[in-house]
């Protein structure tokens, strides 16, 4: 079994991998673009509730209002935090920032090995998931063969992901 | 900005760099990504009451005969970069021309129209696959 990321970095110092210029002024722009869609609805809204303008920001911030009218526009280069978050405590608003986890979480495809497969594959699942089909099927009550007979839903569908396996299974 | 392709402008050139200043040309590949990954969007629709609102939305619901027809415009917005187009179902924006303000230069909007519905017809795109209202053109939009 691999380790995880984490189990990884306990045991040894990752190598780490140096931004290029690019990658640096992309996350640069996607976190700007972020903050100021954030901030320009949040504007949006205190038009249309308060009926506020960018006077009414400025007299209750403090920043000037022709600087509000650059920050929203996206005119204003390199943000500070107080601005932030005078704004938008001016708006109402309460700004957070959080930030995910990009560590691979260990996604993948699901194993033969797997324990939903394995669940899928017992006997007294399936009788559950044919008792349902049978309960909510109003053509398995009157006697007609439905495609939901041949087993649960969720088989069907993991059937549908990984039929090399499901064949081995129904064999 | 000087690509010229024929009369019309090249909108995947954008993406090049070189064509724009790297600033701006990260900025709309930002709007682009938070378009495509299904982020918050701010719409200017045509009855828009607060004009301090206008001028900062990012999609504008532009005032033309027709089926709705739309400008995103991108932040930082030194070179007033728009880009033009219509939107097919619910979600699904088709941007067909690229338009720059410049100084001594306006937009003309009839002609960013005429060439999107042009467009239409060259695809056999029915324009009747353009939501009636622009709330049903966009999820996850505030409306001003």
């Amino acid at each position: 079994m691999q380790s995880s990321p984490k189990q990884q970095n306990q045991q040894e110092k990752i190598f780490p991998e140096v931004m290029s210029e690019d990658r640096k002024s992309e996350v640069a722009a996607q976190f700007t673009d972020d903050v100021l869609s954030k901030l320009t609805g949040a504007f949006f809204d205190v038009c249309a509730i308060e009926r506020w303008t960018k006077r009414d920001l400025s007299k209750i911030s403090g920043i000037n209002e022709t600087a509000i009218g650059h920050i929203l526009a996206g005119r204003r280069k390199n943000l500070t935090v107080e601005t932030i978050a005078l704004l938008a405590r001016a708006m109402k608003t309460r700004p957070e920032l959080v930030l995910h986890d990009t560590r691979p979480t260990g996604n993948h495809m699901p194993q033969q090995n797997d324990v939903a497969l394995s669940l899928a594959s017992r006997p007294s699942i399936r009788r559950t998931a044919r008792a349902l089909s049978f309960a909510f099927d109003p053509t398995q009550r009157s006697g007609q063969k439905s495609e939901l007979q041949e087993g649960p839903p969720s088989a069907q569908r993991i059937a549908y992901a990984q039929p090399e396996f499901e064949k081995e299974t129904t064999e | 900005m000087s690509d010229d392709y024929g009369s019309r402008r090249k909108l995947t050139k954008f993406w090049q760099p070189g064509i724009l200043e790297e600033r701006q040309r990260q900025m709309v590949r930002a709007a682009l990504r938070r378009f495509i990954t299904g982020g918050s969007f701010t719409v200017v629709t045509k009855k828009c009451q607060h004009p301090q609102a206008a001028g900062i939305g990012d999609i504008r619901e532009l005032k033309v005969r027709g089926p709705i027809f739309v400008e995103v415009r991108f932040k930082p917005p030194k070179h007033h970069l728009r880009f033009f187009g219509r939107f097919v179902g619910r979600d699904d924006l088709l941007l067909t021309s690229v338009g720059e303000k410049l100084p001594g230069k306006s937009l003309s909007i009839p002609s960013e129209n005429k060439r999107c519905t042009n467009f239409f017809h060259a695809q056999h795109f029915d324009l009747q696959w353009t939501p009636k209202t622009i709330q049903e053109s966009i999820s996850n939009a505030k409306f001003t």
